[in-house]
Formats: C-alpha cells, sequence, structure tokens
C-alpha cells in the first residue's frame, strides 16, 4: 500500500495542493549569504599503506602508530602533501558587508547535527578569515596538512575502514550580519596497498563556456534578454510573456574526463568513467535546469546546456553566473562569467 | 362483524423478526438471522428449524372498538421457549381501545413447536403483529348472492417489487381478503364498477377503480408506497454472535450512507474508533498505532493486497456487492493471522433469493458502476458487477499545463451460488479484481520531461463447498489468482507478478452446550516474480554525489513464498462466561528459509443482564506475527535473514445495551510490537578486508496504548448514528535507543461523529464529523551545505517532538429517492469539508531547509451522483 499511497500523494500534489514559495533566493539564484562550491588542491592524494593481515588486497590497514603504516620508502611523490581548500562565496544582497569564515576540521561529526563540532573528536580549527564578497563572490581558503593521527581517527570511526579513501572533512562556517551558513568539503587520501598505486584523482577543469552559441570569455559582457518584453491579453487577463531566454552551454574537454577503478565489496575491482556535472548558479533569473551534466536512470545522454531566463522586471544592470563543474568523486572548480541587462522601458499596464 | 387473526409467522416473516435470544443457549448459538443462502460460514451457529405456531388463540374484538367501528394493528413481541411456550409478552406497537390487552391476552396462549438451533431447541424472539378487522355484520336474511366476477391481484413494493403479504384487500365493503407470502389476493365480486382498497400497516393506502364484467376473472398487480421510502432495513439481518473483544460490524444501509464517504463502504472504516485519520484522504488504514501494512483485508476471507483503487480513491469492490464489513482493530482470534495489527473482513452479498431480476446502476463525476442478479433456478442465485472510472477524461479539462495525469481503475465481481433445495449443502463459484493504471507526464512539450506509467492489481476465483449440519458446520475454499504491480519512470522499470493459490478449511463441532470446537488451515502459495530495468544496486562504496555507473540493467528473480497455518480453538461457556482460547501454528517458507510462530491467543467475555440492557465485560491477550516485507528480505537490497515481525495484544473492555439500539462499548487496549523490519546499514570488515553490509535487521520496537469508546445508536427504520472516540499513544523506537517517540501515525485524540436520518418523502440528511490531532512532525533546526553534492543536509530536531495542527472536517451528505412502480431513481449530493476548513496535512522544506511551506488537504468538494435500481 506504500506505493499506493505514494500515488495519492503524487496526484494530490499535482492537483494543486502545494503553495508557492516566492522566495528572492532560490537553489540557483543566489541573493544572500551563499557557499556555492569548494575546491582542495589536491582533491586526492595516494598513499602507499602496509595492510594486515596479509591475506589479500582488500582494505589498507593503518595501525594504531599511524606513521608506521606509511611506506615512506616509495619515494616523496606519494608523501603527505599540504591540502588547501577554497570555498565559493557570494554575498549579492550583502553590499560588500564583511564576512567572517571560520575553517575547521574533526575526524567524526557529532550525531544530531552532522557538523563538527568543538566537542567532536580530533576537532581542530584551521583559520579564520574576513573576506569581502565581490561582484564574482569571494574565495577564502585554507591550507593544512593532515597528520597521521588524523588519519588514524578517520580510519578507526569509518565502518568502511578507508575503502574508498579517508574523507578528511572540511568544514567552513561563514557569518555576516544575522547570516550563518556551515559548508563542508571532504578531502580525499586514499590508502593504497599496490605495487603501483592508482593515480590520484584530478579537479575537473572546465575552459570554455557557451552563451547563445558562441564563446563566453571571461572578460566578455554579454546582453542577456530582458525581463519583460511584451504584454499579452486584454484587461484583467493581461500579463506579460515570458522573456526569451538564453542558452548558456559548457563545453568540456572530453579528454579531461577521467578513468578510474573501485574496489567492490568482494574485493573486486571495477573500472569506471568519471561523469561530470555542471550547477548553474546566478545573481539575476533563473535556469531552466540548475543542473545537467551527470547521467542518471532516467537520462542516460543527458544535454548539458540550460535556458537562463530573467524572471522580475526588477532584474537589471550586471549579472553573475557562475558555472561549478564537479567530477563526482571530489573534484570540483568553477568558473565565473558576467552579462549585463539591457535597458527596457516596461509597457503601460492595459495596453 | 369478522374477526379474523393471521399470523405473519412463516419462514421469510420468521426470519425476519427473529432477535437474538435472550439468554442461555441461544445466546451463543444463534449468529445472523438471514444468512442468504450463502455458504455457510463454519463458526456460526444456525437455527436448523424455525418456530410454528401450533396452537393460536383469537382474541375477543373490544367492545369499545367494535362500538366505534375501529380496525387496528398490534405489533408484539413474544419470547418463545425451548417449550414451545410464551414466555414474555412485549408490546411493540400498540393500539389502544382495548387492543392491546386482547392481543397480549391471546398471545400468552399459544403454542409453538421450539426453534431448533444447531439442531437443539433453543429459546428465540419472533415478531407479531394481531390485526384486529372491524367490518359489518353479513346480512341475515338476504340470500348470497352468487359469484359472477373474479378480481385477482397481486400486491408489490412500489420500486423494489417485493411481495406484500398480509394486506387486507376491500372491494365494495365486501368480504376481505388477505395477501399470501406471493401478496396474491383472490376476490370474488359482482360485476360492475368497484372500488378496490389495500391497507397494509407499513404503507400507504391504496384505493383503485375496477370494472368487471359478469364472469370475468381480471387480474390486477398493485403497488403500494411505503410509509418511508426505503425504511433502514432492520429486519433482515440479526446481531451477530459477539465474540471477539472488539469485531465492529456494519450493515449494508450504514456503509452506504456515510457523509464523506462516498457511497463507499468500506471508507466508513476511517469512522470507527482505533482507526487514525490518513493524510490526504489516502484511505490507508492505520490501525491502533500500527502501520498499513500491518493490518491485513480480505474479501470473503480471501486475502487481497489493497483495499482502494490508487490508495485513498474508491474501494476495490463494489458497493452493492458488499454485505458487511467485520473490523478487528485487535484481538482477534486464531482464524485470521499473517497480521500485527487489525483485520477488515469484508463479506459479499449473495442475490436476493426472489427469483426476480434486480439491477443498478450508479454514477456520478468519477466512475460508473453497475450491478445485476438473479436466481434462474431455485436455491441458484447470480450476480455481476463491475465499475469504470473516467476522471482520466475529466482531468485534462482542470489541470491546465505542461502536467498530464490519467487515472484509471476498474473493478469487477461475478458470483454464483447454489444450495439444492432440501439439503444442507452449498457450493459456490466467485470470481473477482480490480486494476488501477496511472499514466502521467510532467513537463509535457519539454525535451526532459518525465513520464510515469504505474499499474496494479489482482484478480481472484474461488470455489466453495460448505455444509451446515445440526452439530458440524465447514467451508471449504480453494482459489488461485494475480497480483501484479508495475512502475516506470522513462526507461526505469520494477514490475511484480505474483501468482496464489491458496485453501482454507474452516470446521465447527458443537460437542454441547458448554464446548464448540472450532478449526482450519490457511494454505497459501505464492510465486512472486520481480523484474526490472534499473540501476544495479552499486556493490561499491560510492562517494556523495557520485553517479558514474548510471546503467540500467535487466533483472529478474523469483521467490516463492509458501506461508501454512493450522488454527484451533474452543469456545468454552459456563453461565455468563465464555472464554476462547485458541492457537495459531505458521511456517513460513520465503526466500529460501523457514520461519515458524505459535500463536496462543486468549478471548475472554462475561455478560450479565437481558437482551437490550445486557452488560459484558471482555478481555483478550494474544500473540501475532506477520512476515516481514518482501521487499526487505531480498538478498541484494535487505536481508534474507530476517525474523517474522511480531506484536502482543492485550485489550480489556466493557459494554452495555441501554436499549435494543442503543449501545455503548469503552474498550482500553495495549499492543507491544516487537522483531519489526527496518532498513540499516551496518557495514563490517572481515579480517580478510571484504566488507559485507546489512540493509535490514528488526531492531524496530513500538508500542501503542490506549481507550476506545463507541456510542452507537444501530438501525431502525428512521436513524443511525454513532459517536466513535479514540484516545491512545503509538510510539516507536529502535534497539538501543533510550526513549521512545511517537510513532509517524500517533494522533492522541480520534473523534468521529456520524449520524443519518430519514425524514419522509424519500429524503434523507446525514452528516459526518471528525477531529483528530495532527499527525506528529520532525522539525528541522537547521541545514548544512555540502561541497560535493552542492545539497543541502537538513538538521533534524527530536524525532516527532511536534504536530501538525488539529485536523478537524464536517461532511454532509442529502438523499432523494423517486419511487416508481418497478425501479426507483436516487440523487445524492455528497459534500465534503462543507465549511473548507484548510487542514495542514504536510510541510514542504525549500532547497536550504530554511522556509517551509503549508500543504493543505482537499477543500470543500460537492460530488452530486444518481443511482437506479430496478
Amino acid at each position: 500500500m506504500r506505493r499506493s499511497a505514494a500515488i495519492a500523494f503524487g496526484l494530490a500534489a499535482a492537483a494543486g495542493l502545494s503553495c508557492s514559495n516566492g522566495a528572492q533566493d532560490t537553489a540557483d539564484r543566489v541573493h544572500d549569504l551563499r557557499v556555492l562550491a569548494f575546491r582542495a588542491d589536491p582533491p586526492d592524494q595516494v598513499l602507499r599503506a602496509s595492510f594486515q593481515p596479509d591475506g589479500g588486497m582488500k582494505t589498507a590497514r593503518l595501525p594504531p602508530d599511524g606513521g608506521a603504516a606509511l611506506d615512506g620508502g616509495l619515494g616523496p611523490a606519494l608523501a603527505i602533501t599540504p591540502i588547501t581548500v577554497t570555498a565559493l562565496v557570494a554575498d549579492p544582497a550583502g553590499a560588500g558587508r564583511d564576512i567572517h569564515c571560520r575553517w575547521t576540521t574533526c575526524a567524526q561529526t557529532d550525531g544530531t547535527t552532522g557538523r563538527c563540532e568543538d566537542a567532536s573528536p580530533m576537532f581542530a580549527v584551521l583559520g579564520v578569515a574576513d573576506v569581502v564578497a565581490g561582484v564574482d563572490g569571494a574565495e577564502p581558503a585554507v591550507t593544512f596538512t593532515p597528520d597521521t593521527a588524523m588519519l588514524f581517527a578517520l580510519q578507526q570511526v569509518d565502518p568502511y575502514r578507508g575503502l574508498r579513501g579517508l574523507w578528511h572533512l572540511v568544514q567552513l562556517e561563514v557569518t555576516a550580519g544575522d547570516e550563518n551558513v556551515v559548508a563542508q568539503k571532504r578531502a580525499v587520501v586514499t590508502l593504497s596497498v599496490d605495487e603501483v598505486p592508482p593515480p590520484p584523482n584530478r579537479n575537473p577543469v572546465l575552459d570554455t563556456l557557451r552563451f547563445d552559441d558562441e564563446d563566453w570569455a571571461p572578460d566578455a559582457e554579454v546582453t542577456f534578454a530582458s525581463a519583460v518584453r511584451s504584454r499579452t491579453g486584454f484587461g484583467p487577463l493581461s500579463g506579460t510573456a515570458p522573456a526569451p531566454a538564453n542558452k548558456v552551454e559548457p563545453i568540456p574537454d572530453p579528454a579531461l574526463a577521467e578513468d578510474y577503478t573501485v574496489t567492490t565489496f568482494d574485493g573486486q575491482t571495477k573500472s569506471l568513467h568519471e561523469a561530470w556535472r555542471y550547477n548553474f548558479f546566478t545573481t539575476q533569473g533563473s535556469f531552466s535546469r540548475a543542473s545537467t551534466g551527470a547521467t542518471s536512470p532516467l537520462d542516460t545522454t543527458p544535454p548539458l546546456d540550460t535556458r537562463w531566463q530573467a524572471l522580475a522586471p526588477e532584474d537589471g544592470g550586471l549579472a553573475t553566473v557562475w558555472v561549478v563543474v564537479r567530477d563526482g568523486r571530489g573534484g570540483e572548480s568553477w568558473l565565473v562569467r558576467h552579462a549585463q541587462a539591457p535597458e527596457v522601458a516596461l509597457p503601460r499596464p492595459g495596453r | 362483524m369478522l374477526l379474523r387473526l393471521r399470523s405473519l409467522i412463516g419462514p421469510l416473516a420468521l426470519a425476519a423478526g427473529l432477535l437474538a435470544a435472550a439468554r442461555g443457549v441461544a445466546q451463543e448459538a444463534y449468529e445472523g438471522a438471514v444468512r442468504h443462502a450463502e455458504v455457510p460460514d463454519a463458526s456460526v451457529p444456525v437455527m436448523t428449524r424455525g418456530p410454528e405456531l401450533l396452537q393460536p388463540v383469537e382474541p375477543a374484538f373490544p367492545d369499545g372498538a367494535r362500538a366505534l367501528a375501529l380496525s387496528a394493528d398490534v405489533t408484539l413481541r413474544l419470547l418463545v421457549g425451548t417449550d414451545g411456550r410464551v414466555e414474555k409478552v412485549d408490546l411493540v406497537k400498540p393500539a389502544g381501545h382495548g387492543f392491546d390487552e386482547a392481543a397480549t391476552a391471546a398471545a400468552r396462549g399459544f403454542v409453538f413447536r421450539p426453534a431448533e438451533i444447531d439442531g437443539k431447541p433453543g429459546p428465540v424472539q419472533v415478531e407479531f403483529t394481531q390485526h384486529f378487522t372491524w367490518t359489518a355484520p353479513p346480512p341475515t336474511l338476504a340470500p348470497a348472492a352468487p359469484p359472477i366476477a373474479t378480481l385477482v391481484g397481486t400486491v408489490l413494493e412500489k420500486g423494489n417489487r417485493h411481495p406484500v403479504p398480509g394486506a387486507t384487500v376491500l372491494v365494495d365493503g365486501g368480504t376481505p381478503a388477505e395477501t399470501d407470502a406471493a401478496g396474491v389476493f383472490t376476490v370474488v365480486t359482482p360485476p360492475g364498477k368497484v372500488a378496490v382498497s389495500v391497507r397494509d400497516s407499513s404503507h400507504q393506502p391504496f384505493e383503485a377503480t375496477e370494472t368487471l364484467a359478469a364472469g370475468e376473472r381480471l387480474e390486477v398487480r398493485y403497488y403500494l408506497t411505503p410509509k418511508a421510502v426505503g425504511l433502514y432495513e432492520t429486519t433482515v439481518h440479526g446481531e451477530r454472535e459477539r465474540k471477539e473483544v472488539s469485531r465492529r460490524t456494519l450493515q449494508r444501509e450504514e456503509l452506504e450512507k456515510v457523509p464523506g464517504a462516498f457511497g463507499d463502504p468500506l471508507r466508513v472504516l476511517q469512522s470507527l474508533p482505533g482507526v487514525a485519520r490518513p493524510s490526504f484522504g489516502s484511505g490507508v488504514l492505520l490501525v491502533r498505532g500500527s502501520s498499513p501494512n500491518d493490518t491485513g483485508v480480505y474479501f470473503d476471507g480471501i486475502q487481497i493486497p489493497l483495499l482502494y483503487h490508487f490508495g485513498g480513491g474508491p474501494s476495490v469492490v463494489n458497493p452493492e456487492l458488499v454485505d458487511r464489513i467485520d473490523f478487528y482493530p485487535g484481538g482477534f482470534g486464531a482464524e485470521y493471522g499473517r497480521a500485527i495489527g487489525g483485520v477488515v473482513d469484508v463479506g459479499p452479498r449473495t442475490a436476493a433469493a426472489d427469483g426476480l431480476v434486480h439491477a443498478t446502476a450508479k454514477a456520478d463525476f468519477i466512475d460508473a458502476a453497475a450491478y445485476a442478479s438473479a436466481q434462474p433456478l431455485p436455491g441458484l442465485s447470480m450476480s455481476v458487477s463491475g465499475r469504470r472510472s473516467y476522471v482520466d477524461a475529466l482531468l485534462p479539462l482542470v489541470l491546465r499545463g505542461t502536467t498530464v495525469i490519467s487515472p484509471e481503475y476498474t473493478d469487477y465481481q461475478a458470483k454464483v451460488d447454489y444450495r439444492p433445495p432440501g439439503t444442507r449443502h452449498s457450493v459456490g463459484l466467485f470470481a473477482f479484481g480490480s486494476e488501477d493504471t496511472l499514466h502521467a507526464v510532467i513537463g509535457r512539450g519539454s525535451s526532459t520531461n518525465i513520464d510515469i506509467n504505474t499499474a496494479q492489481g489482482f484478480f481472484r476465483v474461488e470455489g466453495a463447498w460448505g455444509y451446515a449440519g445440526d452439530r458440524f458446520t465447514h467451508k471449504a475454499q480453494v482459489y488461485a489468482g494475480l497480483n501484479t504491480q508495475s512502475f516506470g519512470v522513462g526507461e526505469l522499470r520494477a514490475d511484480q507478478l505474483d501468482r496464489v493459490g491458496g485453501f482454507r478449511e474452516k470446521a465447527q463441532v458443537v460437542l454441547n452446550e458448554h464446548l464448540t470446537v472450532r478449526g482450519g488451515a490457511d494454505v497459501q502459495l505464492t510465486q512472486a516474480r520481480l523484474t526490472s530495468f534499473s540501476p544495479a544496486p552499486p556493490d561499491y562504496r560510492g562517494f556523495p554525489g557520485e553517479q558514474a555507473d548510471p546503467t540500467l540493467v535487466s533483472q529478474a528473480s523469483q521467490h516463492d513464498l509458501f506461508p501454512y497455518a493450522e488454527w484451533a480453538e474452543l469456545r468454552l461457556t459456563a453461565g455468563p462466561l465464555k472464554v476462547m482460547p485458541g492457537l495459531r501454528a505458521e511456517q513460513y517458507r520465503e526466500v529460501g528459509r523457514w520461519r515458524t510462530d505459535f500463536d496462543p491467543r486468549l478471548i475472554a467475555r462475561l455478560e450479565r443482564g437481558p437482551e437490550g440492557h445486557r452488560s459484558e465485560l471482555k478481555g483478550s491477550v494474544g500473540l501475532y506475527h506477520e512476515n516481514p516485507p518482501l521487499g526487505l528480505l531480498d538478498a541484494e537490497r535487505g536481508n534474507p535473514d530476517l525474523r517474522l515481525q511480531a506484536a502482543l495484544q492485550t485489550s480489556l473492555g466493557f459494554e452495555h445495551d441501554f436499549t435494543d439500539v442503543l449501545s455503548l462499548d469503552v474498550t482500553g487496549f495495549y499492543n507491544r510490537r516487537f522483531d519489526l523490519a527496518q532498513r540499516v546499514n551496518v557495514v563490517t570488515v572481515a579480517d580478510d578486508g571484504t566488507v559485507s553490509r546489512k540493509l535490514a535487521d528488526n531492531v524496530g520496537l513500538g508500542r501503542a496504548y490506549g481507550l476506545e469508546v463507541f456510542i452507537r445508536r444501530r438501525i431502525t427504520e428512521h436513524f443511525f448514528g454513532w459517536l466513535a472516540y479514540t484516545l491512545s499513544w503509538s510510539e516507536e523506537r529502535r534497539q538501543g535507543d533510550a526513549t521512545y517517540h511517537w510513532a509517524s501515525f500517533d494522533q492522541r485524540h480520534i473523534l468521529s461523529a456520524v449520524a443519518q436520518y430519514k425524514l419522509g418523502n424519500g429524503w434523507e440528511f446525514g452528516g459526518r464529523f471528525q477531529l483528530t490531532t495532527g499527525d506528529p512532525t520532525t522539525p528541522i533546526v537547521g541545514s548544512t551545505f555540502d561541497g560535493d553534492t552542492l545539497g543541502y543536509r537538513p538538521i533534524s530536531g527530536a524525532a516527532g517532538s511536534t504536530r501538525l495542527p488539529t485536523f478537524h472536517q464536517l461532511d454532509l451528505r442529502v438523499d432523494h429517492t423517486w419511487l416508481f412502480n418497478r425501479w426507483m431513481l436516487g440523487v445524492y449530493l455528497d459534500v465534503q469539508n462543507v465549511y473548507n476548513q484548510p487542514n495542514q496535512e504536510a510541510v514542504l522544506n525549500d532547497y536550504r531547509f530554511r522556509t517551509q511551506t503549508v500543504v493543505t488537504g482537499l477543500p470543500l468538494i460537492p460530488v452530486l451522483g444518481l443511482k437506479g435500481s430496478y
């Protein structure tokens, strides 16, 4: 009967039971203080680790003495390297106010909040800073080096014991005025017992973006479609016709999407290929699809483009568009573009 | 002057007038005054012979009434003892003028051949109408005129063509004639124009003028209008024996006319005590704090997978084919199993044994339904019914934009019963089924539209053989059928096809007046075939937000489910005390595992007082098991090692009958549920490094306790209604959790008031008011942005620590019926949520869980319908 109930719910919802939400800030329209994305450099690093007992290659183990597990004989390329985590913070309505950033980490988040709290195991403050978000937003960053004690603790609390890597959580709390956002990012440290460890993951890179099928360079100022183009209907039935939309399309380099392998639960190796996903954010209007790219069960060949449409007459001036690309396994980057709204006079009502 | 005495005591009238026996053995022995010639229920004692009036006594016509030339009918209720003597006479419909005393005095002298119940003499109550008809004394000197014309007629009730027996027919003030059981009368009269009048106490007077030629034999048919159109048929149903602590039985008239139910019998269940209100009118049965899957649904004793079309729509059974609904909110006997909540058993209706063809058609803006029945041969009755929705054709008129929804539902039933005249055997064949389909397109015209196709349905065909002996009764059923379920979104598909077969045997032996033994077997074989075209379950640890392996793969699996049960029950009677111990032993062979349970159950009742003023103390305790949902037993997505889910149910209650029709039932209950199967994600890494995951486990615990109050005014000619109030707590937790929290369906106060009144002249009016505590909700106190998925994770407050606002709603219904000689036409207006209360049903969160949007329930909805009956 559960499926039946779900169908009934769907019918009811489709019949108009849900209400509208006229908020200025939506998933893809940025108005308030927001963290839009994170990038870790490097997003992944591979460490050679011992495995005990010697029953085959499944999950690398770190013994309690931490550093002894790391095979320094493999050379400096596989030593622990510092990680820089950069956030993309936007605050369009903040009018250039100070944004306080506090970076923290922990081995295990609080069971209730899912956050690193002061009492969390291995809690540490990685850094604090004040930034100001401009038109492109702000990019606060912190650099830290995971120590072996933290890696050992991460493996101890991980039910998978490090299968698919240790996920070192970095938490950013941004505060401006009475707004507060807590965001988290996982930096991956992969433990490998292979003689030839797999290459670490790299952040995806998106260089090319198109606006109405034309290259949209960082310094190009394009003009997007006006929110109000015409008035339709007569008398009380009159209204504004939706503005035409602009096509925004990321053009990835297929060669940059990586092949990689994962270890299955029964110890086998499975080969996969990265499926990049794109998220679109803007300070004006909205997108027909706020996320494109990655295949899904519903669409195995999804389009990458989206339609950007300004919704409100008050939209105007300079608009910022952020496009975030993710490789699905921790790699992430973004680019920023701008567009200018045309000067358009509103038609007189009723005409 | 002529005094005529006539008795209504015939087989049909007796059955119609029979009420539950007043005391002793008969109280236990009689269950259901009319069995409708259906396959007998082995658990039901049977009246094997009705009482027969051997020595009537003619009453004296009161002198005062004679002087005033008065006629009258006096209705009495007689308690006929086991020796055939009249032990008690109650005046049901007095007439005054000395008629009452004369009728009572005469009735005390009646001698009956006593009734037999299960082959033994037993006391019964019968209703008896004494007719006093004044006529002028015949002329003493004039010679009798020779008969020269004959008027032969049949008197039928208008609208339904039922014969009217016992009506008085007067032709030109001559000798009155009386209609027989078939409504037929014969009058010999002088030729010419004659005035005909027909009188009957339950119908309006009828007058006609006929012209007869000398020697002519004129055949006529008269239709009498009942004094109240469609009176509630109180006399065709007897009081079923009270066995279980909380069995609530609803009759046809109660089921059809409850406002807000849109004429759907099974939706009335949601107005009974112990049943929580489902949100969105979804229709799921939330019984005493249990989840919807914990309540078993049976149709004619055979389990069916769903009760309502689309979960919350009309029921899957045509209302015309529903005779009664037995609802057990808990504490049911060993006969039922595989459920740890409640049980709903819908009794099908057997075609009327009146030799006529009957048909009904109904239509409103949602669907249309039809029903027809006939009795082509003595003992053979047949009925067929069906229903089809057309809301799919109407929705496009109101749904604009890019969303298209096309729901369709169909149900159908065909039933044949045969009881050879003069035998105690009966056989039956019953086929029924239901089919729902839903096609929806969201984002029509877009290249990224979502196409949804779902379907669910079932079909059963059942053969039954029954025997009703003096001491031994049984019913055997063998059935087969299909359950289908499919769900598709785009290319994704998941289908399930169940081939179902089974056998049920139920037998009863009355050893003596103190001991009855019942028992049976319940065997079911289900072959479930699941096919899907969907992403394979990940066999590796996925990174948050990773979607690198969306390849759709075809998968097929087959599961043979084989639960079988044996059960036995004793009914011990010692004076006012009845004790019913029972044991149900069941084995489940499912997904390659054996699971066994033994469920002991005990039910006891202590009765005091005469019929109409009876008081009862009642209690029950029992163990109940059910198998986990199939989806949780799957090896890849669940855990095939799950144990059976279990519940310990207890109840203690009190019943009191203030009158024959007004009763109070107060029942307290405490149910503890344990070993509930729930999804978990427990990862275990073996020494060799391999990883195993447990995705489901018996870690759920629940408890529900409370009090149910049921004040009920049973059906009489003009009125019925009830007030149901439930005070309940339903809590749950997982093993290892320190404290319980409110269960998802916990509603502290549940109040339902139902009333229906027949105003006369075909008008009928009813209302239902519901008031319930809002469902528990878990507040969201914040959220965290996940930089790897670019989504927000909510931070929940204490589970179930807040509630939606109190729900309240009023539904009204008006019916009007027009009578024609051979058929009747009814129109009804059922208005749901009359004062358009915006009841809050859910809260939707924005993308970052900061802003909540309220979702309200259904607004005021008027439904206009038509129903024609032939």
